[in-house]
């Protein structure tokens, strides 16, 4: 599905440069308001208004819907430099890539309905929607409506926490910064769609800042030495989009096999 | 009334802001038009932050209080089906009890308004003064319901969740849902739901940790008339809590995941 095709939402409207407009449409919704009390206050959707959250004064305001500037199906570092394979990635990688350039691409997570864990998903192309309450930050993606907690109360991850797609993460702001470090992460996803490999010893460090009121930068970090010889950093950009609203993403539709009668899914891939 | 007149006040406030800003500022960069207009959008958050601290809180994490396979009316009735709608539901009983059945759940597909309240397992519920989100860990489900008032649904392609507006009325919660697909079922017995569905959920606290989720279904298609069932949520304790996504689609996986790392 690209972004063309994606469905329209019904209330969009478009976001008000000025703030006298603003102003006004405020005044006529507040005289409707108190016309036919006790109805709800009535939003314009898209309205700046949405992006109002319940954190404390002093942290700054990433919440709302962002539309990703950047995609992509390779994330070398960004910094331009070779990526720093260890043997077994470069030999992973490489094998991908023939398969695919001989037309039998292996088993990608990601075009099964599975998750593509972090940080692929940092790089996909549909919206996300940060909420902000005083425990968590979330970051909510269209892709595959997958869902990321942010622990911001500064506890580590409990001992028992098992390797999942998203791992578990802590946060804390640097100052207008969102530091998210992420462990426990499962080893079945790839850096990118290309076929850079991790493992499960990976730790992802992201750094989210707002570089204007409207654009949010996220350069993160990866540390994995089973996987490669340094750590090295990806860079994603996103813009903010009040009046988008996340649009419902459903994979399975495009599932081309049915299961079998064993219910699963013949997929006629290698692993 | 009171609130009526904190929101008038409210807007009062951004208009003396509005102008402030209009004399003061000079806005000949594209930065400095961006940070009035973040200016402003602060200024239009307060009153509904200040409206919000009033409110129940009904944020945090939730599970269900019993699991329900077969939905039923408020007083423990059979839901009033049409002849349509009972004949849709004796042929998808039929095929489950054959072993084959159409449940859409079993291909991973979701499960759609309201049968999402249904899943099993702990859900997480973020209140903001202008959004409720929920977040389940079944299937990784989420709504999000923009508090704008009453669902006024104009055209919307169809989806399987359906389209959400919400509001609070006083002490409720009030989440409207229409524009459905018509694939879902209800429940697990397979009571049908057609495109023209309306959802009226009305959720409040009936205890401190006890989530109340009355449910009003209007389907003329299959139902012979509006009939409400009603859902119990107890609270988990801890705000901070972790979900971990659970995903259907391995279940559906002919090789089990591997890591490639070697070890």
């Amino acid at each position: 599905m690209t972004s063309a095709d994606r469905p329209q939402h019904t209330h969009r409207s478009h976001v008000l440069a000025s703030v006298g407009l603003i102003a006004g449409l405020t005044l006529v919704s507040a005289t409707a308001i108190a016309q036919r009390a006790p109805a709800p206050p009535a939003v314009v959707t898209g309205d700046a208004a949405r992006r109002d959250v319940r954190v404390a004064e002093d942290v700054p305001n990433i919440s709302g819907v962002w539309v990703a500037l950047t995609s992509n199906r390779s994330n070398p570092p960004a910094d331009g430099g070779s990526t720093p394979f260890l043997p077994w990635a470069r030999e992973f990688f490489e094998k991908r890539a023939a398969a695919e350039a001989a037309g039998k691409p292996l088993f990608d997570p990601t075009a099964n309905c599975l998750p593509s864990g972090v940080p692929r998903i940092i790089s996909s192309p549909y919206p996300i929607d940060i909420v902000q309450t005083p425990q968590l930050t979330l970051i909510i993606t269209e892709t595959l409506h997958e869902f990321r907690m942010i622990h911001m109360d500064g506890k580590p991850k409990p001992d028992d926490f098992e390797p999942s797609y998203f791992g578990y993460s802590v946060g804390h702001w640097d100052g207008d910064t969102l530091v998210v470090e992420t462990t426990g992460l499962n080893g079945y996803t790839q850096v990118d769609e290309e076929g850079r490999p991790k493992s499960s010893d990976m730790r992802v460090v992201e750094r989210y800042q707002k570089r204007a009121p409207n654009i949010l930068d996220v350069t993160y970090t990866l540390y994995d030495p089973r996987t490669y010889s340094r750590p090295w950093s990806g860079h994603a950009q996103f813009r903010w989009a009040p009046e988008l609203r996340l649009s419902e993403y459903i994979c399975e539709e495009n599932n081309r096999n049915k299961p079998d009668a064993t219910g699963k899914l013949r997929l006629g891939v290698e692993q | 009334m009171i609130r009526t007149i904190s929101i008038s006040l409210g807007c009062l406030a951004v208009l003396w802001v509005a102008a402030a800003a209009g004399q003061n500022t000079a806005r000949t960069t594209k930065e400095g038009m961006l940070r009035e207009k973040e200016a402003a959008a602060a200024s239009l958050a307060a009153p509904r932050i200040a409206a919000d601290k009033l409110r129940p809180r009904i944020g945090g994490f939730w599970e269900p209080e019993k699991s329900v396979n077969a939905l039923v009316t408020v007083d423990g009735k059979t839901p009033p089906l049409t002849a349509a709608g009972r004949q849709l539901q004796r042929k998808r009983m039929a095929q489950i009890r054959a072993g084959r059945s159409d449940d859409p759940m079993n291909l991973c597909l979701p499960p759609g308004t309201p049968r999402d309240m249904l899943s099993p397992g702990p859900f997480m519920i973020a209140q903001t003064p202008a959004k409720i989100t929920m977040l389940h860990q079944d299937r990784h489900l989420i709504r999000h319901v923009y508090l704008d008032g009453p669902l006024e649904l104009l055209e919307a392609d169809p989806w399987w969740e359906g389209h959400f507006s919400g509001y609070w009325d006083a002490e409720v919660l009030v989440i409207e849902s229409a524009g459905f697909n018509g694939n879902q079922w209800l429940d697990s017995t397979g009571l049908p739901q057609s495109p023209n569905m309306k959802v009226v959920e009305r959720f409040r606290l009936v205890g401190p940790d006890t989530l109340e989720d009355l449910i009003t279904l209007e389907d003329s298609e299959f139902y012979s008339r509006p009939w409400t069932t009603r859902l119990t949520f107890r609270r988990l304790p801890g705000e901070g809590r972790h979900l971990v996504q659970e995903e259907c689609s391995e279940k559906l996986l002919e090789f089990p995941l591997k890591s490639y790392a070697p070890t």
